[in-house]
C-alpha cells in the first residue's frame, strides 16, 4: 500500500496506520494481532477519559474496520465497551456525519437484543422530529435494520406524519418502517390509521414512495382485504400504460418489475379470467427482451404463469377463434436466441424462464417424446413448443459445467417429460457398466447420474416410493464400484447429492429409504420404474416391491450380508443423520441388521458402522430394545477384532447398551448427528473410554506431568479451567472467545454447524496418529467436504503436525479447548501448572523459564519480593503507554506485557524485564529481574512506578525511560 | 428478501459486510463459506449458485431457497445473499447498480475507497437497499441522494466548526493505487462479471 495518508481520505491517522499495518501484514496472524491490539488501545482509551464527538467518531470507525476485517479475532462481543459512546455520539454528535456513525455503529455492532438498544429510543425519537432530512433519515434507517418492539409507541405517531413529508426518500423509509415494525408488533397492519397512511401513496409521483407502498399494501391486504382491489386496479394501470409503448420513458425498469411482482401476488380471480394481463404481460416480456432487461423479463414469464393455464392454452391454441395474426407470440418463441449463446448467464436465464412457465405451454403433449415422436392432438396441451435442435441443445446442458445449470435443466426436463432424463439415466448407467475405465477417471460421471436420480426423485410425490426409488438408484450408482474398495468419487457425490438434493427429507423418505437398502435387490424383485411410479402416484406402501411386512421379525426380515463397501458407508452416513425421522422399530431393525453385517466387514469399515448403532440405540426407549443377538454379536466382533480403536467402540456400546439413559444425557436425542458429531459427543463424556485412552496422551496427570504441561496458558484460560462451578452469570456477551467455545460444543441444544465444525476442528489432533482408513473417510464425508480434504493433509503430514504443537497459538488454543473439553472435572488440571508456578516463585529449577510463560502469575511476587531488595523508583514519561512499551524493548532484555484488564494491579500495564544470568556463573543463579508498572497519564504522558531485584538493571530501565 | 451483501477482494479480506438478517452466530464461518463458494468458480460459470449448506449459518428468517448472485470486477466480489422470494436477475442488475454508484460517488473507485470510507459505501448501500429490501434502483437518484447527503454533512460539519478550513471527510477524487477500472457504461447487462 504506497497511498500517503494525505490522498488516502483515512478519517485519522491511527486509521491510517493501522489500516496500513494490517494490508502488509506477513500473515493473516499478524494481521489478527494488529486488529486485536487496536482494540485493546481503543477500550483503554474509552476507559480513561472522556472523549470529544468528533474522537469518537474517528475510534468507532476504526473499530468498525477491525470487525469488518477481521477474521473472527474481533467480534461484536469483544466491542461492547464502545456501545455507550456509540449511543451518546448518536445522542450528542454535532453533524450529521458524527450521528451517522454513531447510528452505523449501533447497527452493525450491537447485537439485536442488546439492552443498550433502549437507550436509542429516545434519540431517534429527537432526531425523528428534527426537520432535517439527513437526521430522519438515519432515525428511520436505523429503525428498519433493527426493529424492536420498544420502539413502536414512542415513534409510531411520528412515522405515520412522516409518511406525507416532502422528502420523497423519507416518505418511502417511513413506509418501509411501518413495514418493518410490523414484524415486531404485527398489530401495526391492523390499525386502520396505517392503512389510510399508505394507500394514497400507491399513486406517489416518486416511483420510490410507491414502490414502498406497493410492498406494504401486499402486508396490509391480509387484514385489510378491501385494500387489494385499488392496488391491483393500480398495478393493471400502470401496466396497461407501459405494455402498449405510451409510457416507456415515464417507469423505469424496476418500478415495473414491482408492480409485476405485486400483480403475480395479489391478482385477484377476476383479474386473472381476462386475457387483458395475460397480453400485457406478453407485451412487457418483449419489450424486457428487446432491451436485454432480463429481470423483467422474468418477472413477466411470472405473471404469465400467474394466469390460469386453460386461459393461456387457449389463447396460443392455433384453432382459436383469435387470428392468429392479432395474437402475441408465444413466451418462448422471444427467448429462444438465447439457447445459442455461448454464455452461461443466458442459459440461466432461459432455463429459469422455461422452469417458470407452466408445462401445458411448452412441453407438448404427454405422448411427445424429445420433439421427436409423433404430437398428438390435446386440446389440453399446447404442442411442443420447442424445435428438436432446440431440444436436443437443452438436453446438453445436462452435461454442463455449472452444476447449477446441469440441475435446473434437470428439474426442468423432468417435468417436462420424465422419460427423457430416465432414458439418459439408464444409458450411462449401462455405458458406465461396461467402461473399463478406472472410478477415478469418471468421478464426475457418478456424480451427474446421482444428480438425474435426485431430479426424478423429486418428480415422485409419494414420499415412501421416492424413498425406495432412491435408494434403488443410489444402490444401482454404488454398485459400478465392484470389489471390496471405497470409491471416494460415489460417495462424495452421495453424501453431497443426499444433503444438497432438493427432495425433501421427510420421515416417509428415510424410512423407506433405509428398509430398502438393508432389503436389497432380491432375484425377481421388479426395479421400480420411475415413469412408473409417476403414472401411478397413488401407489400405495402396500403395493411398492419393497414392503416388508412390519410383523415379520427383524432377523428374517433382513438378511445380514455384505452390502457394496461404498453403499454401505453411504448408508451409515445418511442413517446416522436422519436418525430421528426413523420409527423406533426401524430403529431397532437397523441396530440388529449392522450389528449382523459387522462381521463381513474389516476394522475399518466397522468404525463407521458401530458408531451409527451407537449413535441409534440412544433413540430406544428401553435397553431391552436392544436384542441379545445384537450385543452378542458386537462383543464377538470387539474380540476378534485387531483394531484398538473399534475394540474401544465396541466397549462403548456394549457399557452404554445397559444404561441408555447414560448415553441419552450424552447424545442428544432430538438433534441431528453426523458421524463425527457423535464421535465428539463420546469423548466429551469425562468417563468414556474413548476419551480415556484417545486422550490419554493430552491429559495432564499429577504423577507424569505430560509435555504438553509447559506449553503457556493464558491466564484467563487457566483460570477458566480451574472454574468448576459458575459463581454467578457471566456477562451476556462473554467477551472469552474460550468460554463461548465450550458451551457451544457441550450444548448440544444450541448446536450449530460453526460449533459442529469447531468441535470437528479439535478432532484433528486426536486423529493425527492414524492411518487414513475408509473410516475416516467416512467420517469425513458425514462431516463435510472439507474435512476430506483436511484429513488427507493431516494423514499425509502427520508428523509435521505433531511437530508444531504448542509452537503455536492456533495450537495452543486448541490445547486449552481440549482441556476443557475433556476434563472439566478432572482435579488434576491445574496442578502441573501450580507446581512450576510456585517452583519458579522459590527461584527452583528453571525459574528464570517460569517467569518468561508465566509472567502474569508471578508479577506481585516479584514485586513484592523486590520490595525487600530496596531498588525501586519511579516517575513520569511524557509519551503514551506504547511509547513506554518500546524504550523498554530498547533495553535489550527480554519483557513480558501484562494486559491492563488482567491482574494484578488491573488499570496498569504491567511489564517484567529479565536479565539472564551470565553463561559462565553456576546454574543456581538466579536472573534478575526488574517490575515496571504503568498508568496512563493524561495528555499521552504516563506514570511509572519500577521495582528490581539488582540495582545496575534498576538504572539501565531508569535511563531508558528518562532519556 | 436480501439477506447479506457482501464484498470481498480476491484474497478473501472482507471489504463490506452488511446483514439484513440477524445470524445465527458469528459471522466469520459464513463469509468463508460463501468466500469459498465464489472463489472457486471459474470465470465462465454463471452468476448465479443455490447454496443450501448456508442455511445453518443465515438467520432464522430466511426460507427454503437460499441462492447467491455475485459479480467480479477487478480484484473485488461482490456477492448478494438472497431468497426465493427475489428475482436472482434483478439482484445481478441491482449489483451492477450499487457498483455504478459507487464509481460515481468515489470518481474511479477502487478497493481503498472501500477501507477507508466504508461508512460512505454502508451510506451509499443504503440508498439502495433498506431492510433487505430494494429501495431504489436508478443511479441517478441515487447519486443525487448520496450528493445531498454529502452536502448536508459539509454544510453541517460547517456549521459545527464555524473557523475550520476544511470540508470534513468526504469522497476523495485523486486515483488511488487497484483502480477497479470499471468500465461501468459497458458493463449493462447479464453478461458482465
Amino acid at each position: 500500500m504506497n497511498t500517503p495518508y494525505s490522498s488516502s481520505g483515512a478519517s485519522s491517522r491511527a486509521h491510517y496506520a493501522l489500516v496500513r499495518r494490517v494490508e502488509e501484514a506477513r500473515s493473516q496472524k499478524d494481521a489478527e494481532t494488529y486488529l486485536r491490539d487496536e482494540v485493546q488501545l481503543m477500550r483503554r482509551r474509552f476507559a480513561l477519559s472522556p472523549m470529544s464527538t468528533s474522537d469518537i467518531r474517528v475510534s468507532l470507525i476504526v473499530l468498525i474496520y477491525c470487525l469488518t476485517t477481521s477474521h473472527g479475532s474481533v467480534t461484536r462481543t469483544s466491542l461492547e465497551f464502545a456501545i455507550p459512546s456509540a449511543i451518546h455520539l448518536v445522542e450528542a454528535g454535532s453533524t450529521s456525519a458524527e450521528k451517522r456513525v454513531g447510528y452505523l455503529f449501533c447497527n452493525e455492532a450491537v447485537p439485536k437484543d442488546h439492552g443498550m438498544r433502549l437507550m436509542l429510543i429516545n434519540s431517534i425519537r429527537k432526531d425523528l422530529e428534527s426537520r432535517r432530512v439527513a437526521r430522519m433519515s438515519l432515525a428511520l434507517s436505523c429503525i428498519i435494520a433493527v426493529p424492536f418492539a420498544e420502539v413502536v409507541p414512542a415513534v409510531i405517531d411520528l412515522i405515520l406524519k412522516a409518511t406525507s413529508n416532502s422528502s420523497p426518500r423519507i416518505k418511502a423509509l417511513a413506509i418501509k418502517t411501518l413495514t418493518a415494525l410490523a414484524s415486531v408488533d404485527p398489530d401495526i397492519l391492523t390499525q386502520e390509521r396505517v392503512a389510510k397512511a399508505i394507500e394514497p401513496r400507491l399513486h406517489d409521483g416518486e416511483e420510490m414512495v410507491a414502490k414502498a407502498a406497493l410492498e406494504a399494501c401486499i402486508g396490509l391486504s391480509n387484514t385489510f382485504p378491501a385494500l387489494n382491489r385499488p392496488t391491483v386496479d393500480h398495478c393493471i394501470g400502470v401496466l396497461r400504460q407501459f405494455s402498449r409503448g405510451k409510457a416507456y420513458s415515464n417507469y423505469s425498469s424496476g418500478y415495473i418489475q414491482k408492480i409485476c411482482q405485486t400483480l403475480s401476488v395479489s391478482l385477484d380471480e377476476q383479474s386473472k379470467s381476462s386475457t387483458e394481463v395475460l397480453e400485457m404481460a406478453l407485451r412487457t416480456l418483449k419489450t424486457a427482451i428487446k432491451r436485454n432487461n432480463y429481470a423483467l423479463g422474468l418477472e413477466s414469464i411470472r405473471l404469465i404463469s400467474k394466469v390460469p393455464t386453460d386461459i393461456s392454452v387457449a389463447y396460443f391454441a392455433p384453432h382459436d377463434e383469435v387470428p392468429t395474426s392479432k395474437k402475441l407470440p408465444h413466451p418462448i418463441d422471444s427467448i429462444k436466441h438465447l439457447l445459442g449463446s455461448q454464455s452461461l448467464n443466458d442459459h440461466y436465464v432461459f432455463l429459469s424462464y422455461l422452469s417458470i412457465l407452466p408445462v401445458r405451454l411448452w412441453a407438448g403433449p404427454p405422448e411427445a417424446d424429445g420433439g421427436s415422436g409423433v404430437q398428438q392432438t390435446d386440446p389440453t396441451h399446447l404442442p411442443l413448443a420447442l424445435s428438436q435442435w432446440e431440444v436436443e441443445r437443452i438436453i446438453t446442458f445436462m452435461d454442463s459445467s455449472d452444476e447449477q445449470i446441469r440441475r435446473l435443466t434437470l428439474t426442468i426436463l423432468t417435468h417436462g417429460s420424465s422419460t427423457l432424463v430416465e432414458k439418459s439415466y439408464e444409458g450411462r448407467l449401462s455405458q458406465l457398466s461396461s467402461s473399463s475405465s478406472s472410478p477415478r477417471a469418471i468421478g464426475a460421471v457418478y456424480g451427474r447420474l446421482l444428480e438425474m436420480a435426485d431430479a426424478l426423485c423429486c418428480a415422485v410425490e409419494d414420499e415412501a416410493a421416492r424413498g425406495r426409488w432412491s435408494a434403488t438408484k443410489y444402490s444401482e450408482v454404488c454398485e459400478l464400484c465392484k470389489g471390496e474398495t471405497v470409491s471416494h468419487e460415489i460417495l462424495e457425490h452421495a453424501v453431497r447429492t443426499l444433503r444438497k438434493g432438493k427432495q425433501p427429507i421427510s420421515q416417509p423418505f428415510v424410512s423407506n429409504w433405509t428398509l430398502a437398502i438393508m432389503q436389497g435387490k432380491t432375484e425377481g424383485d421388479p426395479l421400480v420404474s420411475p415413469s412408473n411410479l409417476l403414472e401411478d402416484q397413488s401407489s400405495s406402501v402396500d403395493s411398492a416391491p419393497f414392503f416388508i411386512d412390519p410383523n415379520t421379525p427383524a432377523s428374517s426380515k433382513f438378511q445380514a450380508r455384505a452390502l457394496n463397501w461404498t453403499l454401505m458407508l453411504v448408508f451409515v452416513t445418511f442413517v446416522c443423520e436422519h436418525a430421528i425421522l426413523l420409527h423406533r422399530d426401524d430403529l431397532k431393525d437397523v441396530v440388529t441388521w449392522l450389528a449382523s453385517c459387522l462381521e463381513f466387514y474389516p476394522p475399518t469399515m466397522q468404525e463407521p458402522m458401530i458408531l451409527c448403532v451407537i449413535r441409534l440405540i440412544a433413540l430406544l426407549d428401553d435397553s431391552t430394545e436392544i436384542g441379545e443377538s445384537t450385543t452378542e454379536a458386537i462383543k464377538t466382533c470387539g474380540t476378534n477384532s485387531s483394531s484398538r480403536l473399534f475394540k474401544k467402540y465396541c466397549d462403548t456400546f456394549l457399557s452404554y447398551s445397559n444404561d441408555l439413559d447414560r448415553l441419552k444425557a450424552l447424545i442428544d436425542s432430538d438433534a441431528t448427528l453426523s458421524i463425527p458429531e457423535v464421535v465428539t459427543k463420546l469423548e466429551t463424556s469425562p468417563s468414556n473410554t474413548i476419551a480415556q485412552t484417545t486422550k490419554a496422551a493430552h491429559i495432564p496427570t499429577p504423577s507424569k506431568p505430560p509435555a504438553s504441561s509447559t506449553t503457556p496458558l493464558t491466564p484467563s484460560a487457566l483460570a477458566q479451567s480451574q472454574l468448576r462451578y459458575a459463581a454467578y452469570d457471566h456477562p451476556k456477551g462473554n467477551a472469552n472467545p474460550r468460554v463461548n467455545s465450550f458451551s457451544t460444543l457441550s450444548t448440544s441444544s444450541r448446536r450449530s454447524e460453526a460449533s459442529s465444525r469447531h468441535a470437528r476442528a479439535g478432532d484433528e489432533h486426536v486423529d493425527l496418529t492414524k492411518t487414513i482408513t475408509a473410516g475416516d473417510l467416512a467420517l469425513a464425508e458425514a462431516s463435510d467436504d472439507d474435512l476430506l480434504t483436511s484429513m488427507s493433509r493431516i494423514a499425509a503430514k502427520p508428523k509435521l503436525a505433531k511437530g508444531k504443537r504448542g509452537g503455536n497459538d492456533p495450537e495452543k488454543e486448541e490445547l486449552v479447548k481440549k482441556v476443557d473439553l475433556i476434563s472439566l472435572d478432572s482435579p488434576f488440571l491445574s496442578e502441573p501448572i501450580q507446581r512450576a508456578v510456585s517452583s519458579s516463585s522459590r527461584g527452583e529449577g528453571s525459574g528464570a523459564t517460569s517467569y518468561a510463560s508465566l509472567p502474569e502469575t508471578n508479577f506481585d511476587v516479584i514485586w513484592a519480593e523486590c520490595e525487600a531488595s530496596g531498588n525501586s523508583t519511579r516517575g513520569w514519561l511524557d509519551a503514551p503507554l506504547d511509547n513506554a512499551v518500546l524504550r523498554l524493548q530498547g533495553v535489550g532484555i527480554h519483557i513480558d506485557v501484562i494486559s491492563i484488564d488482567d491482574a494484578p494491579f488491573q488499570g496498569e500495564l504491567k511489564v517484567l524485564l529479565k536479565a539472564d544470568p551470565p553463561e559462565s556463573e553456576d546454574s543456581d543463579s538466579i536472573a534478575k529481574v526488574a517490575a515496571v508498572r504503568l498508568r496512563d497519564g493524561e495528555e499521552g504522558s504516563c506514570l511509572w512506578q519500577m521495582r528490581s531485584s539488582d540495582h545496575a538493571l534498576l538504572v539501565l530501565v531508569k535511563q531508558a525511560l528518562c532519556e | 428478501m436480501i439477506h447479506a451483501v457482501l464484498i470481498f477482494n480476491t484474497s478473501g479480506v472482507p471489504r463490506l459486510t452488511k446483514f439484513y438478517t440477524p445470524l445465527r452466530a458469528e459471522s466469520q464461518p459464513l463469509l468463508q463459506k460463501i468466500f469459498q463458494l465464489v472463489s472457486t468458480r471459474p470465470a465462465s460459470l454463471c452468476n448465479f449458485l443455490d447454496a443450501p449448506e448456508l442455511q445453518n449459518l443465515l438467520g432464522s428468517k430466511i426460507g427454503d431457497e437460499v441462492r447467491v448472485v455475485y459479480r467480479n470486477y477487478a480484484t473485488l466480489y461482490f456477492v448478494f445473499v438472497v431468497d426465493g422470494a427475489e428475482s436472482e436477475l434483478g439482484i445481478l442488475d441491482l449489483i451492477q447498480v450499487f457498483v455504478e454508484c459507487l464509481d460515481r460517488s468515489f470518481e474511479n473507485v477502487c478497493e481503498l475507497d472501500l477501507v477507508f470510507h466504508f461508512d460512505d459505501v454502508h451510506h451509499i448501500l443504503a440508498q439502495v437497499i433498506q431492510g433487505g429490501l430494494v429501495l431504489e434502483t436508478n443511479v441517478d437518484v441515487i447519486a443525487q441522494a448520496v450528493d445531498e447527503a454529502s452536502l448536508a454533512r459539509k454544510t453541517s460539519f460547517l456549521s459545527a466548526n464555524p473557523l475550520a478550513l476544511g470540508t470534513g471527510s468526504g469522497p476523495r477524487s485523486s486515483t488511488l493505487q487497484t483502480p477497479l477500472n470499471w468500465l461501468t457504461g459497458k458493463l449493462g447487462g447479464i453478461g458482465a462479471r
